[in-house]
């Protein structure tokens, strides 16, 4: 830290008129925000969330940054921080409104997840388990729901997803795990190991065979409730050590010969593979706001260092590189922003087509977002390493931590083999209809794009195994080019801005059709579905599918959300991050765009706001952000 | 003589019920997805013996929906697992949906009406010798 000191008397002179170009900064931004916009409505409850947890940078705060790096250095499970979602009443927005709950949609639910989780996912993770509910909501009968929404809403009892074995992995029908129909219900056998929750639950989903068939039909599943079951007949395994999420309660459950009622059967004998795929679709969706949140905090703890740190004649901040690297990071939590608000939306709208849109989902947000915080790490530099001091360490555990997100709930390797299969279907099927113009699909996108358009419920009986080669993202994705090239200058949106947009536009559709003749030669030449060329065009997939995204979700909410959003400089630089190839012909972009994306993560971070495209409130100690500035200025 | 043999022959292979032709399409398919041979597959062995994992069998009935263009349950291959057993159901199906069983059935009767072999045809094929005999099955593999 020897040379950090000298470089900051060296800096000290030219301190004074730094502050005032920070000023200045901010002023800049601040007018750029003037547009008035409001927060959509479905926002209001993570922004109550927030105001409720208080500002993590106070240690006085349950959830705080200091209390988390407690706990994790100590791999003590976060029983308080479960305590405290709790007592918010978070375990309600788990349960159907139609069974007494406040749940009513994903893009709600997905926005509070995100909100928890960007204090500790350790705390997130263990108490996202109540989401494994969405097996009784979409395969139980009455009874059950009625039942589970009872537990949820009255008990702390939360269940716990018991499908992996130790030998087997995602490999589900090769699984040991055995259920034998015996008088009033089943008895129970074998190993599900590694489990989050598995010891501290108080329900057990669990996939067992109920056939000795290797088919997928040989597989049942259970919602136990461990209170029924004889404490003789099941045990708990120890907990395991992991690189991050050390506090959780990842573990395992032993079942020997253990009898379980009958009514403990979710759907029929033989239907459990499948609720168990049509449940992940909803799941993996989902993660994608686990790792925004870790990456929100990655990108806020070093922005605290990069505005804060001065060397040279500035601040970290202000030297070119380092500055575009953050930019860079807030483009692609931006872009993540477009592709899960517009999944957690799609759920309630086009349901049928989650077995694509979960996977492109689940793979490219936590991948993109893994790699967004590796970038995030040599700003930081020598703080990223250590596990104390600014802002706690958080940054290195959010790094930890997030790395699990692309290997649960289906791996990175499996979401791209399912792409991969799919990919002939949704090529062939976006061929046939792009001519026609089909009246439903506009008004499904519009639903799911238009932030203040209501959502119908969720119909968890539609989710489908296979989307007939449908996916309305891409099949709207030439509609939304010509809406683009409709569209003329206004007060909110520079002409030049819109002449690269448009020019962007012709990338992304010359970029479509290398993709869809990459798929067909690939076809014709009967590529293996899991060679290394169709998991690469199944990631190809993936990033067209996120620029589609997000060029219908600024075309939909131009006039919804703020000044920057319908500026569009950050859309220009988005699509060129997502389509940019070595070969790739594209206009010179100006920095002047980069420079407004800084400016905006700027504004985000000084005035305590999520990096979002629906910049919502965070909450803040005004006392404690002024320490936590000086105190940083004083680390330095 | 040889080429009358040839049509002949080819005549019998779709000279079949509806459900034999659909076994064989779907033995065709079968075989492309898992890239073994076509002859190795026994219609009335279970799929998952020839390493067709879930996820393969869902989106061999999104092949099965295009080929025949009718909605068909994702999970069909789950519930009917062997190709015996596939073309069964479909073909209970196929009574439900007349224009595309005409379709089909129009192929089938078409090939019936040419397809009749009598016994000259068969004297023709007693005396190829044995390379005309390989030459005649090269042609009938596509």
């Amino acid at each position: 830290m020897q040379t950090a000191r000298i470089e900051h008397t060296v800096a000290q002179d030219a301190q004074d008129a730094q502050d005032a170009q920070d000023a200045q900064d901010a002023q800049d931004a601040q007018d750029a925000q003037e547009r008035s916009w409001e927060l959509p409505l479905q926002y209001r409850a993570s922004e109550e969330l927030e105001r409720f947890l208080g500002d993590p940078n106070n240690p006085a705060n349950v959830i705080s940054f200091h209390n988390v790096m407690q706990w994790d250095e100590q791999e003590a499970f976060p029983q308080a921080a479960v305590d405290e979602l709790y007592r918010f009443g978070m375990n309600h927005y788990y349960v159907p409104a139609a069974y007494g709950g406040r749940f009513t949609s994903y893009e709600e639910f997905q926005s509070m997840a995100r909100v928890a989780a960007r204090r500790d996912l350790t705390t997130a993770i263990t108490y996202s388990t109540l989401i494994w509910s969405t097996l009784i909501w979409v395969g139980g009968n009455e009874q059950q729901k009625r039942h589970l929404a009872k537990v949820l809403r009255w008990t702390k009892d939360a269940p716990t997803l018991a499908y992996s074995e130790e030998q087997h992995g995602a490999d589900l029908v090769a699984n040991h795990t055995k259920a034998v129909k015996t008088e009033g219900g089943y008895r129970l056998s074998g190993e599900k190991w590694p489990i989050n929750r598995a010891t501290r639950s108080g329900l057990v989903a669990v996939l067992a065979k109920t056939s000795d068939a290797r088919d997928s039909r040989s597989l049942s599943l259970f919602m136990l409730e461990k209170r029924d079951l004889d404490p003789a007949q099941y045990s708990n395994l120890p907990r395991v050590k992991t690189l991050g999420l050390r506090g959780c309660d990842i573990s395992g459950i032993r079942f020997n010969d253990c009898l379980v009622p009958e009514s403990s059967r979710v759907g029929e004998v033989g239907e459990g593979l499948e609720l168990a795929l049509r449940a992940f679709q909803v799941t993996r969706t989902l993660c994608a706001g686990l790792s925004l949140a870790a990456v929100d905090t990655a990108l806020r703890s070093t922005m605290q260092f990069a505005v804060n740190r001065r060397l040279y004649n500035g601040t970290v901040f202000d030297i070119p590189n380092a500055r575009r690297i953050l930019s860079d990071a807030f483009l692609d939590i931006l872009i993540c922003d477009c592709m899960a608000t517009a999944a957690a939306r799609g759920l309630h709208v086009s349901t049928e087509q989650f077995s694509v849109w979960s996977v492109v989902v689940k793979y490219f947000v936590p991948v993109t977002l893994e790699r967004t915080t590796q970038q995030l790490s040599v700003v930081l530099g020598a703080r990223h390493f250590i596990r104390e001091r600014h802002m706690s360490g958080i940054f290195q555990k959010m790094l930890r931590d997030g790395g699990v997100v692309s290997l649960f709930d289906g791996s990175t390797q499996v979401c791209l083999h399912a792409l991969g299969l799919q990919l002939r279907h949704l090529l062939k099927t976006r061929r046939r209809e792009q001519l026609t113009d089909d009246g439903a699909r506009r008004t499904r996108l519009t639903t799911v794009f238009s932030l203040d358009e209501t959502l119908p419920v969720f119909d968890g009986t539609k989710l489908d195994l296979f989307s007939r080669g449908h996916d309305d993202v891409m099949q709207g994705l030439v509609a939304a080019i010509n809406a683009l090239r409709a569209l003329q200058g206004d007060e909110a949106l520079g002409v030049t801005v819109l002449s690269h947009l448009k020019q962007m536009a012709g990338v992304l559709e010359q970029a479509l059709r290398d993709f869809d003749s990459a798929l067909e030669a690939a076809a014709e030449a009967g590529q293996h579905p899991q060679s290394a060329l169709m998991f690469g065009l199944a990631s190809r997939y993936a990033q067209l599918h996120a620029a589609s995204a997000c060029l219908q979700m600024w075309l939909h909410n131009r006039d919804a959300l703020d000044a920057f959003f319908a500026g569009g400089e950050w859309l220009v630089l988005a699509l060129d991050r997502l389509l940019a190839q070595p070969q790739t012909q594209k206009p010179d972009l100006p920095d002047a765009y980069h420079q407004r994306v800084a400016q905006q993560l700027f504004y985000l971070f000084d005035e305590y706001r999520l990096f979002s495209i629906v910049p919502l409130a965070l909450a803040k100690t005004e006392s404690m952000a002024m320490n936590a500035k000086k105190e940083d200025r004083h680390e330095c | 003589m040889s080429a009358n043999a040839v049509r002949k022959i080819q005549d019998i292979k779709v000279n079949e019920t509806l459900a034999k032709q659909l076994e064989s399409t779907l033995t065709e398919m079968l075989s492309k997805t898992l890239r073994i041979d076509a002859a190795e597959i026994d219609v009335t062995r279970p799929l998952p013996h020839y390493g067709l994992d879930s996820i393969d069998a869902v989106t061999l009935a999104g092949d099965l929906e295009d080929w025949l263009n009718v909605d068909l349950p994702s999970t069909l291959l789950w519930d009917y697992p062997t190709v015996a057993a596939i073309a069964g159901f479909l073909e209970e199906q196929l009574d439900a949906m007349p224009e595309v069983k005409a379709k089909l059935e129009g192929r089938v009767t078409e090939s019936k009406k040419q397809g009749v072999i009598d016994k000259d045809d068969l004297d023709d094929l007693d005396r190829l010798d044995p390379q005309q005999m390989d030459e005649l099955l090269s042609n009938l593999i596509p």
